[in-house]
């Protein structure tokens, strides 16, 4: 019974920081600039509010989540296109290169998702629900292995990372890794600990809400003129590259 | 097996994340840092290292060369944060009022990257020379792109009339 409370509490916690999501989303008019981001807030906002429309029929509501998770899925997969473009657009050469390694990763996740869905389909066949869970946990773990080439990317190449767009790889990285350990478990452990999950993925999520939501309200650092090089510095900088080229 | 590799994955991703998180931080208060030349040039000396291969029993040497390249990597992750702070600095201007302002701003924006993709090239081929201390490899082919991005930063400076940048140069 307590459990079903904390689950309650987070479920209307969630449900509000959506709605504040929303509202500062169109607030900064993000549609202009993420796109797929603004469309992933509002689909999972009324995704939302059709689950607790359809939580009286436990029929209706199977399919209302798990068609409103599909699309939420692959909206994450075009969000985390959508920070990819954004973090490489000032950049074509290494953009280049990072389309490549983004590439081949996502080959590479494809096989292993693949493999997942080939080890764990056997086992849950004949079950529809568990399926489910096995399709979400092969698409989720695609999505967390771009999250971590995405950072790894922007961690080697030195780029720089606007509050926004951070905000934005921060909160679905979040919440599709603790959603991935959810479901992955999940499908192992008996259906007694599916309230812990529960619990587990409403924290994740509130927490993914309160990082968009902040990052999104985050001024952007202006120019400062404190921060440019001084002749000195530039200059043995320099010198130091073009010794190390000579060798 | 699958679900133990998927677990690690999703722990991997959680830390790599609040990594991300700490070292944004920390990019934000990074400024140049000065090169000491001299050092530099006494550290990467090909000659000096053929007068050591010469001198020096081969273990003696192999553990020379090891210490040279460690200290020779710290300067080189000290160049590709130089490139790092550039590329931000580069990436600000890029919002400037006067275009020709921001187009410089993002060619040495350009630049800089290549600069920090070629540091990334000269420390994994300085990784295998500490590997295998007996090899010579080139480190990476930075001056006409470095020299681009000394061009273009003067060229920016001019333009903005912005004196650290302008006497950076």
């Amino acid at each position: 019974m307590r459990v079903a409370a904390v689950v309650e509490f987070f479920w209307i916690a969630g449900a509000v920081l959506q709605l504040l999501l929303a509202a500062t989303l169109i607030y900064r008019r993000a549609w202009r600039n993420f796109p797929f981001f603004f469309t992933y807030s509002l689909i999972n906002l009324l995704h939302a509010a059709a689950c607790l429309i359809f939580r009286g029929n436990p029929f209706l509501y199977f399919y209302v989540y798990w068609v409103g998770e599909g699309f939420s899925t692959i909206l994450g997969f075009l969000v985390v296109y959508e920070v990819f473009k954004s973090i490489f657009l000032g950049h074509p050469g290494l953009r280049k290169l990072a389309t490549t390694i983004f590439s081949v990763s996502l080959l590479i996740l494809g096989v292993f998702a693949i493999m997942i869905l080939a080890h764990e389909g056997q086992t849950f066949a004949h079950n529809i629900s568990r399926s489910v869970i096995v399709i979400e946990e092969a698409t989720r773990t695609i999505e967390a292995g771009l999250l971590i080439v995405l950072f790894s990317c922007t961690g080697a190449f030195g780029l720089h990372w606007r509050h926004s767009v951070f905000g934005i790889a921060l909160g679905l990285g979040i919440f599709v890794s603790v959603e991935l350990i959810a479901v992955t478990l999940r499908s192992h452990i008996s259906a007694a600990a599916n309230n812990e999950f529960a619990i587990l993925r409403a924290v994740a999520y509130t927490t993914s809400l309160f990082v968009w939501g902040t990052y999104m309200l985050l001024p952007e650092r202006a120019m400062d003129e404190s921060q440019l090089p001084q002749r000195g510095q530039l200059e043995q900088w320099n010198q130091a590259i073009l010794e190390l080229i000579h060798q | 097996m699958m679900t133990l590799i998927v677990i690690i994955l999703a722990l991997c991703a959680i830390g790599l994340f609040f990594t991300a998180l700490r070292s944004r931080k920390k990019q934000a208060r990074q400024n140049l840092r000065p090169i000491d030349m001299k050092a530099f040039r006494a550290i990467t000396s090909r000659n000096d290292e053929v007068f050591l291969r010469r001198r020096l029993p081969h273990s003696e040497f192999s553990r020379l060369k090891r210490r040279r390249i460690r200290v020779t990597m710290l300067y080189v992750k000290r160049m590709a944060n130089n490139a790092a702070v550039v590329m931000r600095i580069g990436e600000m201007a890029r919002t400037s009022a006067n275009p020709d302002v921001a187009r410089l701003a993002a060619q040495i924006s350009e630049t800089a990257s290549q600069i920090r993709l070629q540091c990334i090239v000269a420390f994994a081929k300085l990784s295998i020379e500490f590997a295998v201390p007996s090899l010579q490899l080139n480190p990476a082919m930075l001056e006409p792109s470095y020299q681009a991005l000394r061009d273009n930063i003067a060229r920016l400076g001019q333009l903005q009339n912005a004196a650290p940048l302008s006497a950076a140069i």
